[in-house]
């Protein structure tokens, strides 16, 4: 866990040193430290760019990581993860509404931009996963099944789909291109200031979750063993679902579907650890997902070149082959679901 | 048994379906008095700036070809020919015949409606992509009267209703990928026009030729041309002569990425004429460069003015533009105040820009030079506020 957390730190700070453009290592700390660097572009290119995009990065990687460790265990499937009850869905509607069906035919990719800059995008996106998650909930609290929810989140997921695909495909050009980019995520997106609603909202989202370490051990027995210790497992299921949605909804409007992730962080830290009790898996999925997270954004920046690559091109294609060779190598699959 | 019958009648009934098809293609051809004979001579017509079509002429047709702008290649050929003239009758199988002057035409671009409306054509539109265009009175008026038909956007027309129009030509644009096999095997003529394409300024404007040619308007064309270069090319060494170019930046971020005009686009050429210095101007690409938000940033931060298009119904303001994005702050533009944008919502920057680009250069000559343009109004550009 150690090793994991130096890590983490390391690579956080390699994310506040590369970059496109090339700042020598003095300069950065300088920076850091709070002094003037020689070119003032420097700064506001560390402090304002880089720095908000590696503390986003670290936290998404976290945030989602938790979200997809509670959701296996609740769900008992190695396979739940944030897009499962169709809250990145939702949110995709709501921003698939905002960026082409209300602008009109002409507008430019430059145009929408204007869009995101506001908080109509991040606002809109949260409504459409807040709305789905709310159906969710209230199906939660009249059915107990799990497998029931599931279904009806998944099957929630394609209807939601299905609207966003109508949209697309009445949309021009520019509008759809503008929502293929939101749609491939990106951390860039949360300036200083935003980072003031963003971390404390993430961290609360983390901490409530950290309340549900014990409950998820009982449910880790089975739902029947869990009863008969005395687990209240609606309470559980309906407080699962809140947190994570609520993690996700945030995480979503203000960053676009992060792929894969969610999905990937728990196995590894599982893989990791050995484990699959949340004492320890639950703080070691928060590590992993931020040293995930912030790998990702380094690759994904491309240190050195004047262009970048979208993140979620790179946590799939390179967080895919990482889990499929650590499964490989240890073969413990089975163990943890 | 009742079965077999049944399919034999059906087939029946399609031979003769055929044969009838076969009928009405042979009068239309006779229709249009087209012949073959032997080719002609063809001569080059001259075009000055274009480089994505190339027309050739001969006594009663002419040879149209449209080019790739960037290899020079010829991607597809029509012959058009004059009411009285002929079809060589070596022409090649591939080659599309179009008898001219083309009596109607359906436009999937909006540029396409701006070069109708140069040339006194706009009667010869029967359909439109879309007729939200912000355009004009007399364009509205004719979309209201029912003359005008909206036909939707690409890959999902209204295929049946477009057919129903049998327009002469069917304008598209030159973009690859975009399938019009469809309309072509209904049996329409499909032209992609690619004077988007042009990365000078006048070579857009040229395309008014290739709308001449098909409208039997070539020499409305060719004096309209002529005088629109004049202008350009008076307003382009009234700006050569300035001494201090300052250095502009253009665009916005989005989603942690900028999306740039290269340094040979259409964008560089016209603020290199308007006397300013475009940021990446070095670059040697024609297309747009998607850079990260650092790179943009480090370089543009000391530009001395900031251009972009916006989209809006609104106003926009300097705190919006903050809003927007707070980095933007840094920016040595955004402090002394000369940012500058046209709002595509309210003006026709992608409708007639293309047309206009005398205009347009007035527009950046003012913002850089006011001095050169003692008393001028900005016609697309504004200064933010």
């Amino acid at each position: 866990m150690g090793t994991l957390a130096v890590l983490t730190i390391v690579f956080f700070l390699l994310n506040m040193l590369l970059g496109s453009v090339l700042i020598p290592v003095k300069s950065i700390f300088a920076i850091l430290a709070g002094k003037e660097p020689e070119i003032p572009a420097w700064s506001a290119i560390v402090l304002h760019t880089r720095l908000p995009m590696a503390v986003t990065a670290a936290l998404t990687g976290a945030a989602l990581g938790i979200c997809g460790l509670m959701m296996q265990t609740l769900f008992r499937n190695p396979l739940a993860g944030p897009s499962v009850l169709g809250l990145s869905s939702g949110a995709s509607l709501g921003v698939a509404v905002v960026m082409m069906f209300i602008s009109l035919p002409g507008g430019t990719l430059v145009a929408v931009s204007q869009v995101t800059g506001n908080i109509s995008v991040v606002a809109a996106a949260f409504a459409g996963a807040f709305s789905v998650l709310l159906l969710i909930a209230l199906l939660a609290a009249r059915f107990s099944s799990n497998t029931l929810i599931l279904i009806v989140g998944i099957m929630i997921a394609y209807a939601v789909n299905a609207l966003v695909g109508i949209l697309q495909f009445y949309s021009l050009k520019e509008d759809l291109q503008a929502f293929v980019i939101w749609g491939l995520g990106s951390f860039g997106n949360i300036s200083l200031a935003q980072l003031r609603i963003f971390v404390p909202l993430v961290l609360i989202g983390l901490a409530l979750s950290s309340l549900m370490i014990k409950p998820l051990n009982i449910l880790l027995l089975g739902e029947h063993y869990a009863k008969n210790l005395g687990l209240n497992t609606r309470s559980v299921q309906i407080l699962v679902i809140l947190l994570t949605g609520f993690l996700i909804a945030l995480i979503t409007a203000f960053c676009g579907p992060i792929a894969f992730l969610g999905l990937a962080v728990p196995h590894l830290a599982r893989i990791l650890f050995r484990s699959s009790d949340h004492r320890i898996v639950f703080p070691a999925t928060i590590l992993t997902g931020a040293l995930l997270a912030l790998i990702c954004n380094i690759i994904a920046r491309l240190p050195g070149f004047d262009s970048a690559l979208p993140i979620n091109a790179v946590t799939s294609l390179i967080g895919a082959p990482v889990v499929i060779w650590l499964i490989l190598k240890r073969n413990s699959f089975k163990s943890l679901v | 048994m009742y079965c077999k019958m049944k399919l034999l009648r059906i087939g029946h009934h399609f031979v003769l379906i055929c044969l009838f098809h076969l009928f009405l293609l042979n009068a239309c051809h006779n229709d249009s008095n087209i012949d073959r004979q032997t080719k002609a001579a063809l001569t080059a017509v001259n075009l000055e700036s274009a480089l994505g079509f190339r027309v050739a002429k001969a006594d009663g047709y002419k040879l149209l070809e449209l080019l790739t702008v960037e290899d020079q290649r010829v991607y597809q050929s029509f012959c058009l020919v004059d009411q009285n003239g002929f079809v060589p009758h070596d022409l090649p199988e591939n080659i599309k015949i179009i008898p001219i002057p083309v009596k109607s035409m359906v436009c999937l671009s909006a540029t396409h409606i701006a070069f109708a409306d140069a040339l006194g054509l706009m009667d010869k539109i029967v359909g439109v992509a879309s007729a939200d265009y912000v355009f004009s009175a007399r364009f509205s008026d004719l979309v209201s009267a029912g003359n005008i038909k909206e036909i939707g956007i690409a890959d999902h027309f209204k295929l049946e209703e477009l057919i129903h129009l049998m327009p002469g030509v069917v304008l598209t644009n030159a973009q690859e990928g975009q399938n019009y096999e469809l309309l072509r095997k209904a049996g329409l003529t499909v032209i992609p026009v690619a004077d988007y394409l042009e990365n000078d300024p006048l070579g857009r404007v040229e395309w008014l030729r290739f709308f001449g040619l098909l409208f039997g308007k070539e020499e409305e064309a060719s004096a309209l041309f002529d005088s629109i270069k004049t202008d350009y090319n008076r307003l382009k060494s009234l700006a050569a002569q300035v001494t201090e170019r300052p250095v502009v930046l253009s665009g916005k971020q989005y989603g942690g990425f900028w999306n740039l005009p290269g340094g040979k686009s259409y964008l560089a050429t016209m603020l290199h004429d308007a006397g300013a210095k475009y940021l990446w101007q070095d670059n040697p690409d024609t297309g747009s460069l998607t850079l990260d938000f650092e790179t943009v940033y480090y370089r543009g931060v000391d530009a001395d003015y900031w251009r972009f298009l916006m989209y809006s119904p609104d106003d926009f303001s300097y705190g919006e533009l903050l809003a927007e994005d707070a980095r933007y702050a840094g920016f040595k533009a955004f402090k002394t105040k000369k940012v500058f944008f046209c709002n595509t919502f309210k003006k026709p920057y992608f409708q007639k820009g293309a047309l206009e680009p005398h205009v347009l250069l007035a527009d950046y000559i003012f913002m850089f030079h006011p001095e050169l343009m003692p008393g001028y109004q900005p016609v697309y550009y504004e200064f933010l506020k």
